[in-house]
């Protein structure tokens, strides 16, 4: 028994000792697992954000394309032809003072105001006229569009941004405006707009506020906010140009929707020299 | 009477094989859920092979017989399996082309060495530590592939890591004991020692396969 008992012994330690060593190396595979399981989790969501953003990139650059064309169009094709028949309605021959003198002048006033619109609308969507007369005239103008309709009652408050934001950021910004607004006219059923544009301290905040029927945020379905885009499109402008977008919005109280842009912070032309929009 | 000795013979069978017998039970229960693991079936057969060896080669002992031909013999198909087991867990497709060539040569080797260099009735120390080496390399690689490309499940829901993790440890601490022993069969007390330690492991291994049996009746691997 007693020349047993130092076998025993080896093999009760031994067997500790296995264990031990087998629970350790569990223990550090686990952990080892964890952490790259962890690296490329967040490999996965960098290059997930990365390719949103090029998405969104080509969208947008997409989008100007068509923009530009469609501007193109307005003003060389359909606002020709317009302006044309306004001239053509100027020489039809007949009696001043009579009726069919009357309805031609109500036509040709309601084609002159077709006109306008349309010259209007060209400009909005002329990328190269936003850069040209900045952020703050560009917005202005689209305001103005909307006061022309009667519908809207606007104000515009803003101080000197001027020179804080590239020509790219700003188009980005001034599309966000235009996104905002056509749903504040498609879906708001707003009578009162507001625009702030600010600047303080090292960031840059745009402001819109409606008197609308607003939305629950929260319960925004999924399917509306695919279906729409809008909201989703203005929070991933925002996110392009390294801003951040809040939205409030309260059942029949309205809504406020803020974009903050930090002034020194924009990653959108870090990575994005070559492609110009 | 018969209970008696029945009872006997039963309090006489040593543990691993209790725990062999085990682990092959609950693979065959995994065996019989939906959409089993691929790997499943032909491991539930080298299972009941390592059974049936092992109570043939317990058999032998107790009668006194040399059961070294079986073991060296049983050792060629083991390694066999296992690398090849071992190689269909990797990822990497190149890797897993190398370890089946080993696979294909590492028979013929094996059984050359058995039958011409070290001879039958000895134990294949050579084609063992060979054997061992083969598959702790593939089980590291293994581990490696797990750390840089981790995946979405948890490895400890995995039963190739409990299989690999019980191949590695089996065989990287049996290496140097049973490489040498030819050379401490006569030394009596050390003999002994050696036997109850690998008997020891041989439980840890196949405690492991049981977790892993355990664990591919939930698995289901998600798409990469």
């Amino acid at each position: 028994m007693q020349s047993e008992f130092p076998e025993v012994a080896i093999v009760i330690i031994t067997t500790i000792i296995l264990l031990l060593f087998l629970v350790g190396f569990i223990v550090i595979m686990l952990i080892l697992n964890q952490k790259s399981r962890l690296t490329q989790v967040q490999e996965l969501r960098l290059m997930e954000e990365k390719y949103e953003q090029e998405l969104l990139r080509t969208q947008l650059e997409i989008q100007e394309n068509i923009f530009g064309n469609l501007s193109q169009e307005i003003h060389d094709n359909i606002g020709q032809s317009l302006t044309f028949v306004s001239l053509s309605l100027l020489t039809v021959p007949v009696e001043n003072g009579s009726e069919a003198h009357l309805y031609i002048e109500e036509s040709r006033k309601m084609l002159q105001k077709a006109i306008a619109e349309l010259r209007d609308l060209s400009k909005g969507l002329q990328t190269e006229r936003i850069i040209e007369i900045g952020l703050v005239k560009a917005i202005e103008f689209e305001l103005q569009r909307l006061e022309r309709t009667n519908l809207y009652k606007t104000s515009f408050n803003f101080t000197d941004v001027q020179n804080l934001m590239d020509s790219q950021t700003e188009t980005i910004l001034f599309r966000t405006v235009q996104e905002m607004l056509n749903n504040i006219v498609k879906h708001a059923r707003a009578s009162e707009l507001e625009i702030h544009l600010t600047h303080e301290n090292d960031t840059i905040n745009l402001e819109i506020r409606d008197n609308g029927i607003g939305f629950d945020p929260g319960i925004l379905s999924e399917k509306e906010y695919s279906k729409g885009l809008g909201l989703r499109n203005i929070r991933k402008r925002a996110a392009l140009i390294g801003g951040t977008c809040n939205i409030n919005s309260i059942k029949n109280g309205g809504t406020t929707i803020r974009i903050t842009i930090p002034v020194n912070k924009q990653p959108f032309h870090e990575h994005n020299e070559e492609s110009q929009i | 009477m018969y209970l008696t000795d029945l009872l006997n013979f039963l309090s006489e069978i040593p543990v691993y094989i209790i725990f062999i017998f085990l682990c092959l039970v609950l693979s065959l229960v995994s065996l019989a859920k939906k959409n089993p693991p691929r790997y499943l079936p032909l491991f539930t057969c080298y299972l009941f092979l390592t059974l049936i060896i092992e109570c043939i080669g317990w058999s032998y002992k107790r009668a006194a017989m040399n059961n070294l031909t079986l073991y060296n013999l049983y050792g060629v198909v083991h390694f066999t399996y296992v690398i090849y087991l071992l190689s269909s867990f990797l990822q990497e497709g190149r890797a897993r082309h190398i370890f089946t060539w080993i696979m294909l040569f590492y028979p013929i080797a094996a059984l050359l060495n058995i039958y011409i260099i070290q001879g039958p009735r000895h134990f294949g120390t050579y084609s063992y530590i060979v054997g061992a080496v083969i598959v702790v390399i593939c089980s590291i690689y293994y581990f490696y592939q797990r750390i840089k490309f981790p995946g979405r499940e948890s490895l400890l829901l995995d039963p190739s890591f409990w299989i690999a993790t019980g191949l590695l440890f089996f065989n990287a601490i049996t290496v140097p004991y049973l490489g040498i022993v030819n050379f401490v069969a006569n030394i009596p007390h050390a003999d002994k020692t050696f036997s109850t330690i690998n008997a020891v492991l041989t439980i840890i291994l196949y405690s492991l396969f049981c977790i892993s049996s355990v664990c591919s009746l939930n698995f289901r691997k998600l798409p990469s």
